[in-house]
């Protein structure tokens, strides 16, 4: 049988098997973002010269997969486990099945397979190939050997593992039901979180707010002064602050989707405006990334 | 003989690679090899190796004894002595001073080396060009890793290459080759020796890996059969998943899953299309009907077979409470409701309406609805069926389900139309109209369904082609052959009255201008070349006759069963002579009894006879048997007599006769068209 974990026990093992293979362990960024792939320490750090390993737990707002707390399996936030590794190192897929282990599962008992996913972010310009990584089916990983970012060809190939945590959670601790998973403690018992416990009422009040409350006459100008801002500061040649701008654009987008006020033709170009600022940013980052930080102090006048 | 045997060890492949890899390797391989390769390799592939064996290949060719000539024997040897000149070309050949030779040659004695040219060591050829052989293999796509620049559909982890047994020493992306190869990833993660492909093979076989293709798929379906009978459930035969799924392992185990029961009241394309696409399950059935329990094939031959069916059930469990909670939400409101949102949705971007902005989605429905109705005639269906069901055709786009599972469009709207007690027919009609949806698909079953079906694709067409939205070269974002082929289908399926592709369009209200139906006709073109019918013929039945679409098809294909039976080639030699005959000397046709017996001989004379006993007939089939049994009495008349004689009388009479021919067969084909080769 599978050892219950409570979902921060998880975390912590995952950390702390990464943090083994020489990960810096990152912490979320402070901005919400629609996926752990837009962290700077992945979208930014892939242009980076030279090697890079990190790891780190983000949180994904996906405002129209809300569902008020009422499906047992859906989320408007949830969390996803993000590793990035970069050039990978060629045992990589071994390790990350080390990884499933490190968290007490007996891989000779269950069915793990990877399957083909062709991975492809059309608002960062990035895409890669990999797999969705089945266990007994469900996909628990998403497995992606980096291609592109932001519009440039990599040529030291990062690795991506995206844990989803909630689910991996689930499977571990045999609950139907994302609520019902043990954040601390022991089911049933006094001092025992759950999941539902922390995010319950969060779920409920998202979702009110992205299907009925946003305000979408409010948004559309918010996303154009991300956007401004963003090629304002790319001007400024500031990639690091422009590409806050350019989650900010992106996350407004998704809102503004959720609630409906997007038709599918206007879609396309907003993915595209987005996806122009993501690989402006990428170009400037990767120009300046070569630059010592002394160089840069005198760039900008430091 | 040597035996040649080489795997390349590979992270999974995607499962549909795993076929083009086989045959690419083994192709780049037996390129690479060429004559030292008599016979074919054979080939093995799973989604993590792919490996060839040449089982008869020549370790080492013996080359050819040539003599290569020099300088003058007065320069190289100068007083006698070997110079400089002697040293440096006995260096350049690899032979000694003393094994030079002297041979005449055009301006006094030379000297010459002898040397083995061509020799080749099989060794050192699969050393050299092994690398290259293996990212030589086409691939749809592939990628890069660590930091190398070679490209292939997913990091190679190892390559072994053997001959007899001995590691073929080369580097592939910057890694040696290997002697070793490695079982089931899982239970058997210990490198082994190879010593021959054989001997590999029955290693694999001992550590959890079926090599072979074909038997693994063997293994696959007949454990799928054999676990439905078991359980005495009805599976239903599924090459295309059975293709995918055996390319997603390396051992087939095939397991007993289970789904909350509770699901079935979903529709029932939704849970088998969602269990095929999503999860790659094979459904079961009893009674026909659809049940709870699916097949699997996992790729671990001794797990926890609960822990597995366990676990999958769970998933389906869960990506299904999505489609009962969509469902459940979109069952709430009538379809009609549903379609309102349509107005806020744009249709293309491209095609503009009466107003100058582009289309909506629900005036798009109003087109639609609108051809429909006009197209019923044509179609025998019921016209107030039609309209009914085109006004609601799109209406589910605006669904919940529709908008988490697109491929139910269609099928959603169907399904709600009847919970809502819409008739039978208009139900159907509503998902049917999205038939066929690929080139083979299965066109609509109902009267209704092909007029709107044909409407959904002629007012596509007509609104594309108004708007100079032609495909360029091979972009075609809109879909527009995938239409025209649409167009081609339903009009051959027997459903829709026989009138020429313009008529059709404008019987749906359509401008149908001569652009966009030929546009229609060249995917018929396109569509009977495809099945092999040769081009010209095509050319010589699109030149003649009706331009319905099942007439040209069915005259293309009695043309292509000849073709198929090498009976062409006669009538095309004989009949291409009767029609250049007759092109090149233009006049009147007349009766056959007009013509004058004498000039045109005996065998003019049971030409016509057999010409005028042809039964009258528009049956593509019977006419080409009559064209058959006649080509023989026409090449005899051609034997027989002087066509362009000199005297204009004879000359007209037997050419009367050829034109005569002509024009009985005038409806089925041109036969000027016609090539000769």
């Amino acid at each position: 049988m599978t050892p219950r974990l409570t979902f921060q026990d998880l975390i912590l093992r995952l950390q702390a098997y990464w943090a083994a293979q020489g990960c810096a362990i990152l912490q979320p960024y402070d901005q919400p973002m629609g996926a752990g792939t837009f962290h700077p320490a992945t979208f930014l750090r892939s242009l980076d010269p030279g090697a890079w390993r990190c790891a780190y737990v983000q949180p994904s707002r996906r405002p129209a997969d809300g569902r008020y707390g009422e499906n047992p399996n859906r989320l408007g936030h949830y969390y996803q486990f993000q590793v990035l590794i970069k050039p990978h190192p060629a045992n990589i897929q071994a390790l990350y099945r080390g990884s499933l282990e490190a968290l007490g599962l007996d891989l000779k008992a269950h069915d793990l397979r990877f399957v083909e996913d062709d991975w492809e972010s059309p608002t960062l310009g990035a895409w890669g190939l990999g797999w969705e990584v089945w266990l007994d089916g469900m996909e628990v990983t998403q497995y992606t050997y980096f291609q592109q970012v932001g519009g440039i060809e990599l040529d030291e190939v990062p690795c991506e593992l995206t844990y989803g945590l909630e689910r991996l959670a689930m499977y571990l601790q045999g609950v139907d039901n994302v609520y019902d998973l043990v954040w601390v403690g022991e089911r049933g018992q006094p001092g025992c979180i759950t999941y539902g416990d922390v995010y319950s009422r969060n779920e409920l009040e998202q979702a009110k707010d992205n299907f009925e409350c946003s305000d979408a006459s409010l948004l559309a100008p918010a996303f154009e002064v991300w956007e401004k801002e963003a090629r304002r500061l790319v001007e400024a040649r500031l990639p690091l602050p422009a590409y806050e701008c350019v989650m900010g654009a992106s996350h407004t987008f998704n809102m503004l989707q959720a609630r409906g006020a997007i038709s599918v033709a206007e879609r396309a170009g907003y993915i595209r405006r987005v996806r122009d600022l993501a690989c402006a940013c990428a170009a400037l980052y990767k120009e300046t990334s070569r630059m010592s930080l002394e160089e840069r102090r005198k760039e900008l006048g430091r | 003989m040597s035996e040649l045997f080489v795997e390349i060890g590979v992270e999974e492949l995607p499962a549909r690679f795993v076929g083009p890899a086989m045959e690419g390797f083994a192709a780049q391989m037996a390129k690479l090899l060429g004559p030292l390769a008599p016979s074919a390799p054979r080939v093995w592939g799973t989604p993590r190796r792919v490996a060839v064996a040449f089982s008869d290949v020549v370790a080492e060719t013996p080359g050819v004894e040539k003599l290569v000539t020099g300088p003058a024997v007065s320069v190289a040897f100068p007083n006698g002595a070997p110079g400089p000149a002697a040293q440096a070309f006995a260096a350049k050949f690899g032979v000694s001073v003393e094994a030079l030779e002297r041979v005449p040659g055009p301006k006094g004695e030379v000297i010459a080396a002898r040397r083995v040219e061509g020799a080749q060591k099989l060794v050192d050829v699969v050393a050299a060009g092994l690398h290259a052989a293996i990212f030589a293999i086409p691939f749809k796509k592939t990628m890069k890793w660590g930091r190398r620049k070679e490209q292939f559909p997913r990091p190679i982890q190892y390559v072994c290459a053997v001959v007899d047994g001995v590691r073929v020493p080369t580097d592939i992306a910057g890694q040696a080759t290997v002697d070793t190869s490695v079982g089931h990833w899982l239970w058997h993660p210990e490198p082994f020796r190879v010593t021959g492909a054989a001997q590999w093979e029955a290693e694999l076989l001992a550590r959890d890996v079926v090599p072979d293709l074909a038997e693994r798929r063997t293994q696959l379906v007949e454990g799928l059969w054999a676990r439905a009978a078991e359980i005495g459930a009805e599976l239903r035969a599924d090459d295309t998943l059975v293709d995918e799924v055996v390319n997603l392992i390396e051992k087939p185990t095939v397991i007993v899953g289970e789904f909350d029961a509770s699901l079935l009241g979903l529709p029932p394309r939704l849970l088998v299309e969602s269990m095929k696409v999503n999860q790659r399950y094979f459904p079961l059935y009893r009674d026909g009907e659809l049940t709870n329990q699916f097949l699997l094939a996992a790729n671990n031959p001794h797990g926890d077979v609960a822990l597995i069916a366990a676990g999958n059930a769970r998933v389906l469990a869960a990506r299904f409470h999505d489609a009962k909670f969509f469902y459940a939400e979109d069952r709430k409101r009538p379809l009609a409701e549903h379609g309102q949102k349509l107005s806020g949705m744009v249709w293309l971007r491209e095609v503009k309406g009466a107003s100058g902005r582009p289309l909506t989605m629900s005036e798009r429905q109003s087109q639609l609805a609108a051809a429909g109705e006009r197209l019923a005639g044509l179609c025998s269906a019921n016209a107030g069926a039609v309209l009914e069901a085109g006004l609601l055709a799109k209406s589910d786009l605006t669904t919940l389900m529709v908008g988490e599972f697109p491929e139910l469009q269609g099928h959603v709207g169907r399904k709600l139309a009847e919970a809502e007690g819409l008739p039978a027919e208009v139900a159907l009609a509503i998902e049917e109209h999205y038939l066929p949806r690929f080139t083979g698909d299965a066109v609509p079953g109902s009267a209704a369904g092909t007029a709107l079906a044909l409407a959904e694709r002629l007012t596509l067409l007509d609104a594309a082609f108004a708007a100079g939205l032609q495909p360029k070269g091979g972009a075609d974002h809109l879909g527009l052959r995938r239409a025209a082929v649409g167009v081609v289908a339903l009009l051959l399926g027997r459903r829709v009255a026989a009138v020429p592709v313009q008529e059709v369009f404008r019987a749906a209200g359509c401008v149908g201008g001569d652009e966009v139906c030929d546009f229609v006709y060249a995917r018929l073109r396109a569509a009977l070349q495809d099945e092999g019918v040769p081009t010209d013929v095509v050319e010589a039945v699109f030149s003649a006759g009706s331009r319905l679409v099942p007439d040209l098809a069915a005259r293309a294909r009695a043309f292509g069963a000849l073709a198929a039976d090498g009976r062409m080639g006669a009538i095309r030699a004989t009949f291409r002579r009767v029609a250049g005959l007759v092109k090149q000397n233009p006049g009147d046709v007349l009766a056959l009894d007009a013509l004058d017996a004498d000039a045109i001989g005996p065998a003019g004379n049971a030409l016509r006879e057999a010409v005028a006993a042809i039964p009258a007939s528009s049956v593509p089939k019977e006419q080409l048997a009559a064209l058959v049994a006649l080509r023989p009495l026409v090449d005899a008349y051609f034997d027989g007599v002087m066509v362009m004689d000199e005297d204009l009388a004879l000359r007209g009479n037997r050419l009367g006769l050829l034109r005569a021919i002509v024009d009985r067969f005038s409806t089925l084909a041109d036969f000027s068209k016609l090539s000769t080769s």
